[in-house]
């Protein structure tokens, strides 16, 4: 019998960090199952689900990922994983790009992010970029509903004015449409949203 | 997550380059509504165009929404009128047409084009009455656009036809006299017509057309501009080589916003899905116009020696980049260049680096002819035959699509303005050179050229 844990972990950016957690998540006896890490600003972190045996505490993983090797410091946070998601779509809305640009100033993301909550809609991903005073934001969302969407788009102009950003929605299958050489048909197939 | 640089150059094309979808073109074949009875074909037009494009707005601007490209004209596209509604006379034609603008105005589409006429190798009696009925029929309706096929590279030049539409342009002028002679800007004279053109004025449902179809008219002038600019910014002093490759991957990505459009939109009216136009359709709005592409390029004065190599560089780039990225391309696909409608190119005809014989040798490397350009309104109807039968010797000798939408405007001479206002623009009247009347007037048929016989 296995158990399935998720685990993040937080360091200093330097090589050798990913080893050395696998590397303990195996010698627990376990596998690591999915695997998602950034960098930014010199600083590493991960989050990764992984089969251990039904039996292992998380404290035990926590102790023997960041005793393996100290001088890392690694900060590990373990918990059992839930395979029931909170956020689940009404409908097959289709994924979008929110992308906010403009001067910054402290709050704006509070800001945005609060207005999206508020929306019902979920951010998927999120990646900013400072650029002197101009900020650059792009949220990947899914609304609950596809109405929520519409929704969504018709409140874009007076959340850009209240807020003093330019703010755009694009559709996932425009992006694809511009990047990707996959035929059209595919795409229109995937999203069966009225 | 996709790549940052992919998302914010796709977020530019909308936000700052004018992408748009240009036209979304439901055709509709209408031979089953002939009748003898006037009023009753007028009825079951209306009840066939109502039934398969009712919805065609609203559904249109539901994709619009969800995906945020923004479709700039709703456009119908019927069977040519002269092949259902034979049998009517004039009288009986004109009320066709305004039960066209009629319907036209109930479902909320910009124009209805197919009110024409084939007759590149003879006409029919119904030919005859349409091209005479065109003054009527287009200076009285506001949304329905004509055209005439009078040349193909396998039936030769119908020089005839071409002096009775030159009558017929000139008298629609007339009655349009008021707008400038407007009236002309939605009359098109074609050589080698495609059936599935979503552009207007010149759409039209041809032969071998399904019974209904949509098919899709992109834009992106400010989009291709604008690639070019950052290729300059990037490299300092791009080569020619460089400059087709970055108009062919543009292109590509505005044809694939068309397709994606025109797909989804075929799918919620269950209706099949046509063909992709390519070309670059310019507006007056400053950021929007083939000229600048050209200018872009370094053509500093558009109609200088070098801008007929500059849009053939284009023109062929635009197809390269639009053909890999449709799965059935069609229409006009080029650049167009319409004098009016492109502020950068009536400019350059007002300073007169850009004349008609430069326009007309543009013409023969693109689509699709000489396009919303302003002539004397004294100019003969032998004088515009002579104009039109010069487009068409283009066409049908190198086995493409050239079409003429010439505006005599009445009282107006060489230099001065003419102002149709909003997509349609202002240019200045440009001068003609009189001199081939007696062979027009030698009628007949320019017989087809010999690289017709292909079998």
């Amino acid at each position: 019998m296995t158990a399935e844990f998720i685990i993040a972990v937080t360091a200093k950016d330097q090589p050798g960090i990913i080893a050395t957690i696998t590397e303990a998540v195996f010698e627990l006896g376990g596998n690591v199952t999915e695997l998602s890490q950034t960098v930014m600003s010199g600083y590493f972190t991960l989050i990764l689900r992984a089969d251990l045996p039904a039996h292992t505490d998380p404290a035990t993983i926590k102790r023997r990922i960041e005793g393996a090797r100290p001088e890392l410091g690694l900060a590990v946070h373990v918990r059992p994983y839930e395979s029931q998601p909170l956020f689940v779509p009404e409908e097959h809305t289709g994924v979008y790009f929110l992308t906010v640009q403009g001067p910054d100033r402290p709050g704006l993301i509070a800001e945005i992010t609060t207005f999206l909550a508020a929306h019902q809609i979920n951010i998927e991903d999120l990646y900013t970029r400072s650029e002197g005073d101009t900020i650059t934001m792009i949220f990947q969302i899914q609304p609950r509903t596809c109405q929520g969407a519409v929704q969504l788009r018709q409140h874009l102009a007076p959340l850009g004015k209240k807020l003093g950003v330019a703010v755009h929605l694009l559709h996932q299958d425009i992006l694809r449409a511009t990047s990707e050489v996959g035929a059209i048909r595919r795409l229109v197939r995937g999203g069966t949203c009225p | 997550m996709m790549r940052i640089e992919d998302i914010l150059m796709t977020l530019r094309m909308f936000q700052d380059e004018n992408c748009d979808v240009r036209t979304v073109t439901l055709g509709i074949n209408l031979m089953d509504c002939a009748d003898g009875d006037v009023a009753a074909c007028c009825r079951k037009v209306q009840d066939k165009i109502r039934r398969l494009a009712g919805h065609l707005v609203t559904e249109g601007e539901a994709i619009s929404s969800r995906y945020g490209i923004p479709i700039v004209n709703y456009r119908i596209a019927v069977t040519p009128v002269a092949w259902w509604a034979a049998g009517h006379d004039e009288d009986g034609l004109v009320r066709i047409a305004r039960a066209l603008d009629q319907i036209a105005v109930e479902i909320g589409v910009d124009f209805v084009g197919g009110f024409s006429a084939l007759v590149e190798k003879g006409a029919t009696e119904a030919d005859r009455r349409l091209i005479a009925a065109l003054p009527e029929a287009l200076g009285s309706t506001a949304k329905v656009c004509g055209s005439v096929n009078v040349a193909s590279s396998r039936a030769g030049i119908n020089m005839d036809a071409i002096l009775a539409v030159s009558r017929s342009i000139l008298e629609l002028a007339r009655r349009t006299a008021n707008a400038d002679g407007f009236g002309c800007a939605k009359l098109v004279i074609f050589a080698n017509v495609p059936d599935d053109n979503p552009f207007m004025a010149g759409a039209l449902h041809g032969a071998g057309e399904p019974e209904c179809v949509v098919n899709v008219g992109v834009s992106g002038p400010g989009v291709v501009k604008r690639a070019v600019e950052r290729l300059r910014e990037r490299t300092g002093q791009p080569s020619l080589d460089e400059i087709a490759e970055e108009i062919k991957c543009t292109a590509y990505r505005v044809t694939r916003i068309g397709e994606l459009i025109g797909t989804a939109l075929a799918q919620r009216l269950g209706i099949p899905f046509g063909i992709v136009d390519l070309s670059l359709a310019p507006t007056p709005q400053i950021g929007d116009s083939v000229g600048e592409i050209l200018q872009a390029m370094g053509i500093e004065r558009v109609g200088a020696a070098g801008s007929t190599a500059a849009l053939a560089l284009l023109t062929d780039a635009v197809k390269k980049g639009g053909a890999f990225a449709s799965s059935s391309v069609g229409g006009l696909s080029g650049a167009f260049i319409p004098v009016s409608e492109d502020t950068v190119l009536a400019q350059a005809a007002a300073r007169g680096d850009l004349s008609i014989e430069k326009l007309e040798a543009m013409t023969s490397i693109c689509s699709v002819g000489l396009d919303m350009v302003c002539i004397p309104g004294d100019t003969t109807a032998e004088t515009l035959a002579a104009l039109i039968a010069d487009e068409c010797a283009i066409g049908v000798m190198n086995h493409k699509t050239t079409a003429c939408r010439l505006i005599p405007v009445p009282g107006k001479g060489s230099g001065e303005i003419a102002v149709f206002g909003g997509l349609f623009g202002e240019a200045p009247v440009m001068p003609v050179r009189a001199g081939g009347e007696d062979f027009i007037r030698c009628g007949g048929r320019i017989p087809a050229p010999i690289h017709a016989l292909r079998n």
